[in-house]
């Protein structure tokens, strides 16, 4: 099976080869017949590596430590759901798994894309090949997961390094997927703005038939950051979600500026402007997908998500150095075509509204870019090492989060073209005095910091505003169509699912803020006890009851249990543990204990517990409204989905041409 | 249903509020000046997040200091200062704002002030001229002409 793979990884690569040529060949020649061959070389190829994918996982699933990767990633004792991980726990796999999700969508294009945009796919077929052969290259030479063990080290290795204990827990079998999902996705309308460009057909179209496969990466990366911070939250032990680790700036970058991108496009839809615009910010975003990766695989800045240093970065960084020196040349060969055709009206209207979020995105973006790029301008200038780490952004990046939710706010208000001052008055009233009046109460309330205030005023203005945008349009089509306040709302939501699905999207936006202000208000304690003791933390008495050892496949655990009580009233148990991975030379691993209420968690994890006294060493914390984010996350999910799903129109349609 | 969904929502929101900032009965947990500290340094075992995140011995230890130069009075800039004299600048989990780390902190406002200006200048730029003239036409059709266009426009967009 291991020649299996590591042949189909060979042939895969013969075949991109192939395909590149005869992609040439047709662009040269405008033979048919050519592009029709490297459309089929290149499905071939992809085909070939989803083998060689298979073809590890199986490898990892029978535990064949012949295999150096195997040996590395897995042991006999590793659970057999996180075996299947070990398909993304080490460079090798990784980047194999990168290219399994590039041939997924590579196939996918393939025939989705049989009879549509024939024009573009010669050349889409031609970067989709460029990216795919770049990595294969990656992995063939320099990352192959299917190098074998020497036989002397395979007379070491009996049952296997397993996988890093941080790696198993049931989000990272998802989170990582689904994150690459979103990071390979962007390839496809980075793929299409480059056939744009070439072909010089650069109106709506590429973008319209682009817009599902935008919006379907940018769903899979948000989800696939939320489920990170879930990761985060639920089994580093720090209490937080986000870190804003390198690692984890490099999977925000892109979602900011496609987030960017799918709010620009909607002006070249509606108005024919910002072609250039929109071409650039997708290129970008696909930049910052490689650029990522780049900065995960290089070793250059310290993460604990980051893969060990190898000769890999300087090879990524030629291919983004490739990427722009092509983007830039490209846009400057098309600029005469890439000219608006139309004009904006005025300062008040919503085409305003999106640019101004467009450059709060992109300036969010830079910022992140710039803190976590800045540990190595600063090494490099001043030859001293420093951290740039959470406490920089958290006093960065609030500011240019509250202008952007304030956008949120105020573009839905405002009417496309212009914006009379009556209809001003008439749509802010309502958001403007509903945000007042939350911080009026908040103050009463005794709430004195300024971020937390300014995110709950905020909150209302952007909540009431999507609201009365909802609530005016039931009138609407009940007024115009006689329907129940239940089907006009269906039937409008139906009718405009980008619109709608992207008010939903904004609702989940603004739980997500309330979670963050939420964060603000943590508390948080060290302390020892010993059994019966107790300590207490915002109103709830934490009492250590008894700890137990216990042995599961590849590890001991010691698992304590802080029985939790609020006036007296038994509100739970927490169970937090402490483990010692007998597959990795006793790694030390704490596993948080949770309990959930709707505004608040309650928060556990054991440093350790002396055996002769029974004393245990904790961390208990409280961290207020943090549901808000999980919830919002879901919201956004939601929102996306409406959007992307088709209307009933469309649905119809597509029955009538089958 | 509109006022129904403004109260609603500001009675979530006050309810949160009210979540947050009520008074604990007992034990509010750590000073918020040895919280703060504890998330300015970082873990000397790895410099991979802040002492308060951390649970390895090092960051334990650190914690525990934190806490004694406290108690002898230190304040925080001294306390900073002792770290950074005894492992270097990397301790500190953000950049002082001074000499060439000043930049980390202008850079990212500058960023929004040059994208702003940008911005006001582009849009002026693609502005049409017939509308830079429109104040006039405006006064003479009046602001209840746009309006009812406007909600035509609005109610076609349904």
């Amino acid at each position: 099976m291991a020649l299996l793979g590591s042949t189909s990884l060979q042939l895969a690569l013969v075949g991109t080869v192939i395909s590149l040529l005869l992609s040439a060949a047709y662009l040269r020649n405008r033979d048919l017949r050519f592009f029709v061959g490297a459309q089929r070389g290149l499905v071939v190829a992809a085909s070939l590596v989803l083998l060689a994918t298979f073809a590890l996982l199986q490898q990892l699933m029978v535990s064949n430590f012949a295999l150096e990767y195997v040996a590395r990633y897995s042991s006999a004792t590793t659970p057999t759901m996180y075996k299947f991980a070990g398909l993304w726990a080490g460079m090798e796999g990784s980047l194999l798994f990168w290219l399994a999700i590039l041939s997924m969508y590579v196939v996918l294009v393939s025939i989705l894309h049989r009879k549509r945009n024939r024009p573009l796919m010669p050349v889409v077929n031609m970067v989709l090949a460029t990216v795919l052969l770049f990595f294969l290259i990656m992995t063939v030479f320099f990352e192959n997961p299917f190098m074998p063990l020497t036989p002397l080290a395979q007379a070491r290795v009996t049952s296997g390094m397993g996988l890093n204990p941080l790696l198993q827990h049931p989000a990272m079998l998802i989170h990582p997927p689904i994150l690459y999902l979103g990071y390979v996705g962007f390839v496809v309308p980075f793929a299409f703005a480059i056939a744009a460009l070439v072909t010089r057909r650069l109106d709506a179209t590429w973008i319209k038939s682009t817009r599902r496969w935008t919006l379907v990466p940018w769903l899979f990366l948000g989800t696939g950051v939320i489920l990170g911070g879930r990761w985060a939250y639920v089994e580093l032990g720090w209490g937080g979600y986000w870190a804003w680790d390198p690692v984890e700036n490099a999977s925000f970058l892109p979602w900011l500026t496609g987030t960017a991108y799918l709010h620009s496009v909607i002006i070249q839809e509606k108005k024919n402007m910002l072609r250039m615009w929109n071409v650039v910010l997708i290129m970008i975003t696909f930049i910052l997908t490689i650029f990522g990766t780049y900065l995960t695989r290089s070793g250059i800045l310290s993460s604990v998500h980051a893969f060990a240093a190898t000769d890999l970065g300087i090879w990524f960084l030629g291919f983004v150095i490739f990427i722009i020196v092509g983007c830039v040349t490209l846009i400057l060969l098309r600029r005469d075509t890439l000219a608006s055709q139309n004009h904006l009206e005025s300062f008040s209207s919503r085409e305003s509204g999106f640019l101004f979020n467009n450059m709060l995105f992109l300036a969010l973006a830079l910022a992140v870019l710039w803190g976590t790029m800045f540990p190595i301008l600063s090494e490099a200038v001043r030859g001293i090492k420093i951290t740039v780490g959470s406490p920089y952004f958290n006093r960065i990046m609030p500011p240019i989060g509250l202008l952007l939710l304030l956008m949120l706010g105020i573009g839905p208000l405002l009417a496309w073209r212009r914006t009379s001052s009556g209809t001003l008055r008439r749509n802010f009233i309502l958001p403007v005095s509903a945000g007042v009046i939350t911080w009026a109460i908040a103050i009463l309330m005794g709430i004195q910091r300024i971020y937390p205030l300014l995110t709950m005023g905020l909150v209302a203005f952007v909540a009431t505003g999507i609201i009365t945008e909802v609530v005016r349009g039931i009138r609407a089509r009940r007024r115009s169509h006689g329907e129940s306040a239940v089907t006009a709302f269906r039937k409008m939501v139906d009718k405009n699912r980008s619109r709608y699905g992207g008010y939903i999207v904004h609702l989940g936006m603004l739980f997500m803020f309330v979670g963050f202000a939420g964060k603000a208000f943590s508390v948080e304690k060290d302390v020892t006890l010993g059994p019966g003791e107790s300590t207490y933390l915002k109103g709830y008495a934490f009492t250590l009851e008894n700890h137990t050892f216990v042995e599961r496949p590849n590890h001991r655990a010691v698992i304590v249990d802080l029985v939790v009580t609020r006036d007296e009233v038994p509100v739970t148990v927490l169970r937090p543990e402490k483990r010692a991975y007998t597959d990795q030379n006793d790694q030390p691993n704490s596993e948080v204990a949770i309990y959930s209420r709707p505004l608040e968690d309650l928060y556990a994890l054991v440093g350790g517990v002396d055996p002769e006294t029974g004393a245990a060493t904790l961390k208990i914390m409280i961290n207020p409204l943090v549901q808000m984010v999980w919830l919002g996350g879901i919201i956004m999910i939601i929102g996306t989905l409406v959007a992307i799903m088709p209307s009933r129109t469309e649905r119809q349609m597509k029955e009538k041409l089958a | 249903m509109n006022r129904l969904s403004t109260i609603l929502l500001l009675a979530v929101l006050a309810g949160s509020a009210w979540g947050q900032d009520a008074p604990g009965k007992g034990g509010e947990g750590k000073q918020p000046l040895q919280r703060s500290l504890e998330y300015e340094i970082m873990a000397p075992c790895c410099y991979g997040g802040p002492v308060g995140d951390h649970d390895s011995q090092a960051a334990i230890q650190v914690k525990a200091q934190i806490s004694q130069l406290l108690g002898e009075g230190k304040t925080r800039e001294e306390i900073l200062d002792m770290y950074v004299a005894i492992y270097g600048e990397q301790i500190l989990a953000r950049p002082r704002a001074r000499g060439f780390n000043l930049l980390a902190y202008i850079m990212p406002p500058t960023f929004l002030l040059v994208g702003g200006l940008l911005l006001v200048l582009f849009i002026n730029q693609v502005k049409s001229p017939a509308v830079q003239t429109a104040p006039a036409t405006r006064k003479s059709y009046g602001d209840e002409f746009f309006q009812r266009i406007e909600k035509e426009m609005q109610d076609l967009d349904i």
